[in-house]
């Protein structure tokens, strides 16, 4: 396996365990920053410049709108349902696992690397969709489900043409947008992120 | 280029809607016109207008160009009696928004971008529900929807990522999977039971005029790229698609039935459309539980009369709510005799939704249900498909009768006469021009309730030309495939 895809995919799952485990709103936002940007080094091949200049910049400017949202708001938010520590675990597990599967693709197109961090990224994406009670989480957990899901384009042996990447940086700036505009529409409601009426914590239930 | 200018036009009408949404002055009019930019732009594009972004190629086909064009239309009309409403200040920015996603989405030759395209539309529409006045349980609502459209979005891409154009995986399971993959993101999206509350939930709860935008025209063109996915899908190496096309039709089926009867119990109208939209849904899934081929145009029609229908109504509900302040259907005795129009673009939505025998919606419903589930089956699905005609011949039976307190305190559609004063204009020129926009915006101001069921008429008797067949709607669903690319030798 070569070096460079699994060194970002491991930057990448770190981002993704600071963005379920962080209970501080700009570090979740960077959090998701450091995966985002650490992600077109995981697929494996080097991006066209002029296309990943584009995406990083577009990324670069959904983070600003997120840390915009969480400046204009507050910059607590609760812990995810389960506390994070599960959920950091949950991802790793599904890191590992997809890794595992993916070294026995049988076609040579596909990338094992690029199959486990998409799993990886789904899981955390799916799990703060899930999980998570704040607008914040929400978002994130938007946009790291959607980058999962192109980088399984390329997981599969799919090609990752200009269109793709063009539309994921479009993508990521739009789900950034609104939920910029949801927590801070949000916040003249109640001054925070939190969607629930009160954080629900399940270490509490006992 | 004229993809492009489209584009442009979107671009530079949502930075000018977005920045000009603060002042109340100017908002409307930007808003109306960028909205008309859009129209225009659409209808002066070529049915083959292409545009290229890499080695894929944004392709127009003479659906997507029908389809933006009644998309903007409705918009546009929503956008008018939302203002002429007032309440509600961020839809033009929504629907340029997500018009212009849309568009890239329908005509992008990459499948996987045509599913961020769209998801991406999808979020951007949202923001037309924050545009009123604020609540929690309005913002859940709007933070479900994101939650809605972001987990459909990543399933339909991991469907097509797995059964892409050069697939790894091309077995009968394989295919089974992306198909059920596939066909719960669009159950997701148009509000299939079990998955119907995040929908019926915001149409609730949202304001109205956010409701065809998000609810009907957006979940739509989720809809046109799931299905196109859909047809292009290889045909599986070994056995057959039966189990997963058994269990697609079942959701279809409960869907239809299920949200048809709470439609027959409901008297909210608001929740009668919710749910009309919900069992609208039901229909477009038929087309994945099909085998025959000719079910894709038919949903693809289909997609077309259903958002057209929804907006009508969902402009008809609003207009019925500003003028008599109330739309639950026992409190509106008399609402026919006071706002006969509104009655008649009820009836048009219906004929639009569901049809006569003959008309195009009737036949394409017709046409999925029997492909899909076979007779007699099929007849069943489209007669339960029918109840909502039930609770709307009784609002018009309440209607034909003497007013009630809500009607008789409310407004008819009848002109408010201007002060003598107010209707001769001075002679000279400027004084002139000066009184026709003073007495504009008093007319604007005075008679809401017949500016807005002038536009939902309007709106209506487009809607009815397009169900008869004018713009041909049925020919451009059964040409090229949007977002297939060019044909071969063109």
């Amino acid at each position: 396996m070569a070096p460079i895809p699994i060194a970002a995919a491991i930057l990448v799952l770190l981002g993704a365990a600071a963005a379920l485990r962080a209970a501080h709103g700009r570090l979740t936002v960077v959090g998701l920053g450091v995966a985002l940007l650490g992600l077109p080094l995981a697929v494996g091949g080097i991006p066209d410049p002029l296309v990943l200049a584009f995406r990083t910049i577009a990324v670069l400017l959904a983070l600003l709108l997120l840390d915009h949202a969480v400046r204009r708001t507050t910059s607590l938010v609760g812990p995810i349902r389960l506390g994070g520590t599960t959920e950091v675990v949950l991802v790793l597990a599904a890191w590992l696992l997809a890794l595992l599967l993916g070294s026995t693709m049988p076609d040579a197109r596909g990338s094992a690397v690029a199959l486990a961090t998409a799993v990886a990224l789904g899981t955390a994406g799916l799990t703060l969709l899930w999980f998570g009670h704040d607008t914040l989480r929400l978002g994130i957990g938007a946009m790291l489900a959607l980058a999962a899901g192109a980088t399984a384009v390329a997981a599969f042996g799919g090609a990752e043409g200009a269109a793709l990447e063009l539309a994921l940086a479009g993508t990521l700036l739009a789900v950034a947008g609104t939920t910029a505009w949801l927590a801070v529409v949000g916040g003249r409601v109640r001054h925070d992120l939190e969607l629930a009426d009160r954080p629900r914590d399940l270490r509490d239930a006992g | 280029m004229a993809l492009l200018a489209l584009l442009i036009v979107t671009a530079a009408g949502a930075a000018g809607t977005f920045l000009a949404r603060g002042r109340a002055g100017v908002a409307p009019g930007v808003g109306i016109a960028a909205l008309a930019a859009f129209v225009v732009a659409a209808v002066a594009m070529p049915a083959d207008a292409t545009l290229a972004v890499g080695a894929a190629q944004l392709v127009v086909t003479p659906y997507v160009r029908l389809w933006l064009i009644a998309a903007a239309v409705a918009l546009l009309a929503v956008e008018l009696v939302g203002r002429v409403r007032g309440g509600q200040r961020d839809l033009s920015f929504a629907a340029l928004g997500g018009l212009g996603a849309a568009a890239v989405a329908l005509t992008v030759t990459d499948g996987a971008a045509a599913v961020l395209a769209v998801t991406a539309a999808g979020c951007l529409g949202l923001v037309a529900t924050l545009g009123g006045p604020i609540t929690m349980p309005t913002l859940r609502v709007s933070a479900d929807g994101l939650r809605s459209v972001a987990v459909a979005g990543a399933g339909a891409l991991l469907a097509v990522a797995w059964i892409g154009d050069d697939a790894i995986f091309l077995s009968s399971g394989a295919v089974a999977a992306g198909t059920l993959l596939m066909a719960a993101a669009l159950a997701l999206r148009l509000g299939a039971v079990p998955l119907h509350v995040p929908l019926a939930r915001l149409v609730e709860t949202a304001h109205l005029v956010a409701v065809p935008l998000v609810a009907a025209w957006l979940p739509a063109a989720f809809a046109i790229v799931g299905l196109g996915w859909a047809q292009l899908v290889p045909a599986p190496v070994a056995g057959d698609l039966a189990g997963p096309r058994l269990i697609v039709a079942l959701v279809a089926v409960v869907t239809i039935v299920a949200a048809s009867v709470v439609v027959i119990l409901d008297d909210d109208l608001a929740r009668v459309l919710g749910y009309g939209l919900v069992a609208d849904g039901g229909f477009v899934l038929l087309a994945l539980a099909a085998t025959d081929p000719a079910v894709w145009p038919a949903a693809r029609t289909w997609l077309v009369c259903l958002a057209l229908s929804r907006t009508v109504m969902a402009l008809a509900i609003l207009g019925l709510e500003g003028a008599h302040g109330t739309r639950r259907g026992r409190e509106l005795h008399g609402w026919l005799r006071r706002t006969p129009s509104l009655g008649m673009a009820l009836a048009i939505a219906l004929l639009v939704g569901i049809g006569l025998p003959g008309m195009l919606p009737f036949e394409v419903r017709r046409t999925l249900a029997v492909l899909a589930v076979g007779e007699p089956l099929g007849a069943l699905v489209l007669v339960l498909g029918a109840l909502p005609l039930l609770p709307l011949a009784r609002l018009a039976w309440v209607g034909a009768q003497a007013p009630g307190p809500a009607v008789a305190a409310g407004r008819s559609e009848r002109l408010v006469m201007l002060p003598a004063d107010e209707t001769e204009p001075p002679a000279a020129g400027l004084a002139r021009a000066r009184m026709i926009v003073r007495r504009a915006a008093l007319v604007w101001q005075l008679d809401q309730v017949p500016i807005a069921s002038a536009v939902t008429g309007l709106l209506a008797l487009a809607a009815l030309a397009v169900a008869l067949g004018v713009g041909g709607l049925a020919e451009a669903a059964a040409g090229p495939l949007p977002g297939a690319g060019p044909l071969p030798g063109l």
